[in-house]
Formats: structure tokens, sequence, C-alpha cells
């Protein structure tokens, strides 16, 4: 059984795992995703912006130096653009002289770039001086893309380290701990082990559940209990029945041999009891029971043990009471019992055969023994008391 | 209303201004030494004169004068009575006194090639011969088997010696330890024509080992890439493609598109435009460069034309700087 339950939670577990790393990744990967595609556009936009205002720049400076054929000019406004990484070619060719002022490319044969050209036409007063070209390196936003990237990856993973960091003590202490409280508990319960309390703070779903499992159980041991004791004690009367009497006889009878001490068995029988019952009827031999168990119950020490064994059947053990001490009071007993007005008006008289134990009898033995003295009383005329053996 | 007459008039001024300012004064004359097709220098410079006039429907005066200095100055000097504006002055090098010479002619705007002098009238137009002869000499490098290559020419001057250095140091940068010869044959008269005197000092080098021969020589020239095609060396030709001169035997040419400083120095002029007194056309122009045609493809193996590519991307990009301080007579440093 155990183990099912395991496997069980561990399914669960597993499952919340599994739905926190999708929960967790996907959004993540999903939205960094999203932040990398800007970026690379944005890179890609200033890339192209840098293009076009390279070029615009250029061509507005060129007209000068077109006009008037200035290599020179021409090589000092480009030489700063040169030094921009990006920039991998600049033509500038005068139509009018019909001769490039310049033509510079960063690309070799060996070195080759991807790249983007834009020409523009050179026009001063309706006359085309000649054109402007720039080239710019695609592969510039590559690196800058792929750094981008391995900052987004390190984002990802601490995020969702993070997340996980988060979420899973969360997870840890506000379900799967409880829950595995609340597994024991009820394994607990289903051991039938009621006496065990589990104790439950907080006001979660867990908590409340944990909470009504206990009161649940408070209430099973309860009536467990209630039953328990009623399966030993003799509804009637209230005193231990047969069942009751044999659980607990034994470990008086041992505990007096243990330690040699003296104890005394005795069996008290109301005489003509079924007279009773059938002249004044079952509900007031009911009330004379309850009254003989009363009357006895007030006289006895609270160390002895009286129980009904049958239907007006006593037993009363006296533990650390020898036989002589046991017989006063025995007579004592049938005396009140002779003596006491029960509640249908009529004398009631109760015969008792006892014996003593010493030490090395069992049970069956000692309650035979006392039976037969019982029963000599009924014979010698009810009444009395007879110490066995007889 | 008012502003598009404005815009009309203000356009109509613009549109008829060039016309007009130059109507009066643009009127050049170029004056050749030898026959133009001679020269590989001056057909380059005859080419540009021809794409000019077909362009505009301008024209332009050539004049071709024997090979004395004297016969030369003489025509320049007519010509300038006469009131031409601009005159080129094709050979500035070869030139002594120009200084003087342009003093006396104060009204008179003088285009000199090749050649800078600090004058209010004289505008120069330098082609940067050493950035292209530093390619040619870095081919040469890698080209020789025998690790020696040469140079000829025919008058030291510092101009020359803007080819020599430019080529010594486009060797030295592919091999350290290259051997390099140069030779010139002397300021003589017609010696710009005289191919036997610079086979002979070609041949003279191959003697020593020499397997490839750079020569700037003018009309001179041809003649040492004939003397290497004999001997089955390699020539380099100058000014012009003379790649296909002697196929097989012409490693490559070092291209002076003097036609293109020439075009844009009379569309200059005829636009009234005077403004710097300098002009310097290099590699980034494209105005000096190496040809790499069908004649010399057997000769140059895609490897070493990356590798020159390679070296002008960075002379552009002023990655390599090339030396060009030749008014002292300091290739030595460079040539061994």
């Amino acid at each position: 059984m155990p183990s099912k339950h395991i496997t069980n939670f561990h399914s669960i577990s597993l499952f919340l795992l599994k739905v926190m790393l999708v929960g967790l990744i996907v959004p993540l990967a999903l939205g960094l995703s999203i932040s990398l595609e800007i970026e690379k556009k944005e890179l890609m936009a200033q890339l192209d912006d840098f293009h076009q205002r390279s070029l615009d720049i250029l061509s507005k400076t060129a007209e000068d130096a077109m006009t008037s054929f200035s290599p020179e000019e021409a090589r000092n406004m480009v030489s700063f653009l040169l030094q921009d990484e990006r920039i991998v070619k600049i033509e500038i060719y005068s139509a009018v002289y019909d001769l490039y002022l310049l033509r510079v490319s960063k690309q070799t044969p060996e070195q080759h770039f991807p790249t983007l050209e834009l020409k523009k036409e050179v026009t001063k007063d309706g006359e085309v001086l000649g054109y402007v070209l720039v080239a710019v390196d695609r592969d510039w936003v590559k690196p800058r893309i792929a750094k981008e990237r391995n900052q987004v990856i390190v984002l990802f993973v601490t995020m969702f380290i993070g997340g996980l960091l988060l979420i899973a003590p969360a997870i840890y202490f506000k379900v799967l701990r409880p829950l595995n409280r609340l597994m024991r508990q009820v394994e607990v319960l289903s051991d039938g082990e009621l006496g065990v309390p589990y104790r439950w703070q907080g006001r979660d779903e867990f908590s409340m559940l944990g909470k009504t499992l206990d009161d649940m159980r408070t209430k099973l041991d309860k009536t467990f209990s209630l039953m328990r004791d009623m399966a030993v004690t003799d509804e009637l009367t209230g005193l231990p029945n047969r069942r009751g009497f044999y659980g607990e006889v034994e470990k008086l009878l041992w505990l007096s041999g243990r330690y040699k001490h003296p104890l005394t068995l005795a069996i008290l029988d109301i005489d003509h009891f079924k007279y009773i019952n059938d002249n004044f009827g079952h509900p007031t031999g009911d009330e004379v029971l309850k009254d003989f168990a009363a009357v006895i119950s007030r006289r006895i020490r609270k160390s002895d043990l009286l129980a009904r064994v049958g239907g007006e059947e006593f037993v009363l053990v006296m533990p650390e009471t020898p036989v002589e001490d046991s017989l006063r009071l025995l007579e004592r007993l049938r005396t009140t019992v002779a003596e006491h007005s029960f509640s249908h008006g009529r004398k009631v008289t109760v015969s008792i055969g006892l014996t003593g134990f010493y030490g090395s009898e069992r049970l069956e033995g000692l309650m035979d023994i006392a039976d037969k003295a019982l029963y000599k009383a009924k014979q010698d005329g009810r009444d009395r008391v007879i110490l066995g053996p007889v | 209303m008012r502003y598009l007459v404005i815009l009309l008039v203000l356009l109509s001024v613009l549109m008829l201004q060039p016309v007009n300012s130059c109507a009066g004064k643009f009127n050049p004359v170029l004056i050749y030494q030898g026959p133009i097709e001679g020269n590989s220098f001056s057909v380059s410079i005859h080419k540009g004169v021809e794409k000019f006039k077909k362009r505009t429907g301008a024209d332009c005066t050539e004049v071709e004068v024997g090979l004395e200095f004297k016969e030369y100055l003489d025509t320049v000097t007519e010509y300038a009575d006469k009131g031409y504006s601009p005159i080129f002055i094709l050979y500035g090098n070869h030139f002594p006194n120009m200084v003087s010479f342009v003093h006396k002619y104060p009204a008179t705007r003088f285009i000199v090639l090749d050649t800078v002098r600090d004058q209010p009238n004289v505008y120069s137009f330098v082609l940067a011969d050493h950035e292209g002869s530093f390619l040619a000499g870095a081919l040469a490098a890698m080209a020789s088997k025998t690790g020696k290559i040469g140079f000829v020419s025919v008058v030291e001057t510092p101009f020359q010696r803007r080819f020599e250095c430019g080529y010594a140091q486009g060797a030295k940068h592919i091999n350290p330890d290259i051997e390099i010869f140069n030779a010139y044959t002397g300021n003589t008269v017609g010696g710009w024509f005289d191919g036997n005197a610079t086979a002979r000092l070609a041949n003279k080098m191959m003697d020593q080992g020499v397997d490839v021969i750079y020569q700037a020589a003018g009309g001179a020239g041809p003649a040492v890439l004939e003397a290497c095609a004999a001997r089955g060396k390699l020539g380099i030709g100058v000014d012009i493609n003379q790649n296909g001169l002697y196929p097989g035997s012409v490693l490559t040419s070092m291209v002076k598109r003097m036609d293109k400083a020439i075009f844009a120095a009379l569309m200059l002029a005829k636009r009234n435009i005077w403004r710097d007194n300098y002009k310097r056309l290099g590699l980034e122009q494209e105005a000096v460069e190496l040809i790499f045609d069908e004649n010399n493809r057997g000769l140059v193996t895609p490897e070493m034309r990356n590798r020159i590519e390679d070296i002008r991307k960075k002379i552009v990009l002023g990655d390599i700087v090339v030396d060009e301080n030749f008014e002292t007579k300091n290739c030595e440093r460079y040539a061994k």
C-alpha cells in the first residue's frame, strides 16, 4: 500500500515539475526570442540608418569636390568614413570629368563581405555631376546579434533558475510537503492508530483538510473507545461483563502469583432470580440486578474487581486479601444484601462460593472450585457463604 | 509669378555662364615632342584629347614638333605669344627654367603634367606613378625566379625616380632580399626614342641574371620588351597597355591613364574652374593600374593577382605607405 502512495505522490511532483518547466521555459523562451528578433531588427535599422546618413553626408559634401574636381578633398571627406568598420566600399564618381575621384574598397579576394550598396546621383543646377556609392558590411550585425543572443541566453538561464528558485520552494512548502504530511496522516489512520494526533497550522486548503482529518480521527477515536468500552462492560450494571472480566482477571492473578500475595475469588449468585423475573417482570429483575451491583460496588475496594459474568451471577476478585478476610467481607455483603430493601419491596438474598489463590492455580480451576462452593451454598439452603474447595 | 521670373533669370544666367566664360578664354594647345604614335605617353594623352573633343564638341589644338628641346620651347613660346590658354606642358620635368618662363605670361594658364611648380598660373596634374610602380615591383618580385629584377629608363630625374623607387619598394615588400638593377641611358637628343640604347642596357642586366625588367622609357621602352622576349625573360610595359606587344613575355603594363587626367584637365579649363594648383591622381582614382588581360594570363596566377589586389587595397586605404620623396637620389636605399 505505501509504495502505491509514494508512486502517486511522485507522479504529482513529477507532473508539477513538468508543468513548472514548461510554464517557465515556453514563455521565457518566447519572450526572449521576440526581444532578440526586435534587437536584430533594430541593429539592421541602425545599420541602414548609418548607411543612408553616410550616403547623404557624402553626397552633400562631395558636390564641391565633384565640381572642382578635387581628389584631395574627396579623400579628406572619406577618410573619416573609412575608419568606420561598417563601411567596406566608397565610390565617388565624377561624370563631368569621367573619373573616379575616389574608389576605395576594403574587400579583397580573400576577404569578401556580403554588402549592401546604396548609390546616389549628385546633381547641381540640373546637371548630373556624378554619383556617390557607399557599401556597408551586412555581416557587421552578426557579432552584435551573437553578443545579444548570448546576453539573452544568460538572461534566460538566470530568469529560469531564478523562477525555479522561487517557485520550487513555494511548491515544496505549500503543496508537496503538506501533501506528504497528509499522506502520512492518512497512512497512520488507515493503520488504525487513532491515538496519534496531527496538528495543523495555517488556513490553506491542505491545513483545513488536515484539520478535518484530525477532527475525524478524534471522533473515530472516541467512537472506537466507546465501542471498546461497550464490548467489555455490562450495559445494565456498568460493571465489566464476562469479556471484561477475563480481560482483567488474568493480570491480577499474574501480579498476585508474581509477588506471592494472597488473592481471593468469589462467585455471587442472586437467589431465586428467575422467580423475581417471572413474577415481577424483567424490568424489575433488571432493577434488582442494578441495585445489587450498586450495593456490592459501594462496599468493596477500588482494587477489587467485580464483574457480571452471567444473568444473575457475579464474580468478585479481591487482590491482596487472604481468604479469612474475604470471608468476613463476603459475610457482611451477604447480610447487607439480605437487609437491603429492593424496589419491588421483597427481600433478596445471595449465595456465595469462594476460593483462595495460592500462586499456581489456573483461572478455570479457581472458577470451578468457587462454582462448586456456590453450588454447595445453594444446596445448603441459599443465603450463605461457602469456602471452597468443598 | 515674380518668383518664377526670378528663377528663370537665375537659371538662364547659370546656363549661360560657363558658355560665356569659356567662349572668350578657352583656347587650349598641346605640343608633343616627336610623333604621337611612336610614344606610348603621347598616345595616351592624345586619347584624352580626342575624348574631350568628342564629348564637348570644343576645339583643341595639338602640335607635333621635333625632338630638339629648342624647337619645342620655340613652339610653346609661339603659342603663348598668340594668347593660347591653357597651354599644356606635357614634359614638365624636361623644361628647364619653367618658373621664369611662366612669369613672362602671367595671363596665360599652364597645365603641367608630372611636375609641381608653385606658381599662380601653373596647374599641375600628377599621376602617382610610384603607386603603380610599387605594384609592378611587387609583381616582378613574385614572378622573378633568379631573385634579380631590373629597371631601365632614359634620363634620371626626380620624375623618373618615382618609377624606379616605387618599383624598388614594391619588390622589397614582397621579397626583402631581392636584388634590383637600375640603369638610365642618359640625357641625349632623341634618347626617349633610342631603343638600341635601352635594349643594350636590358641585355646587360639579363647577362647578370636579371629575369624581369621594368621599363619607363617612353618611345625607347618597347625595345626593352623586345629584348626580354627574345631571351625568354619578362618585361613590364608602361604608360599604355603593352601586354600585347610580345604576348607571353610582357608580365604586365603599368598603365598611366594620362587620357583621364588630360580629359579632366581640359574639362576643368573649359568650365573655368581654377581652384587648386595641384591635382594628384593615383590608385584610388584608378589613374594608375596594372593591366591583366589575355596576353599575360599565363604569366600571372590568380594567387599573384589576388596578392596584387590586396596590396592595392592597402595602399588605397593607407595601410601601406609608398614613399614619395624623390627629390634626392635616394632610391638606393630600396635598390640595394
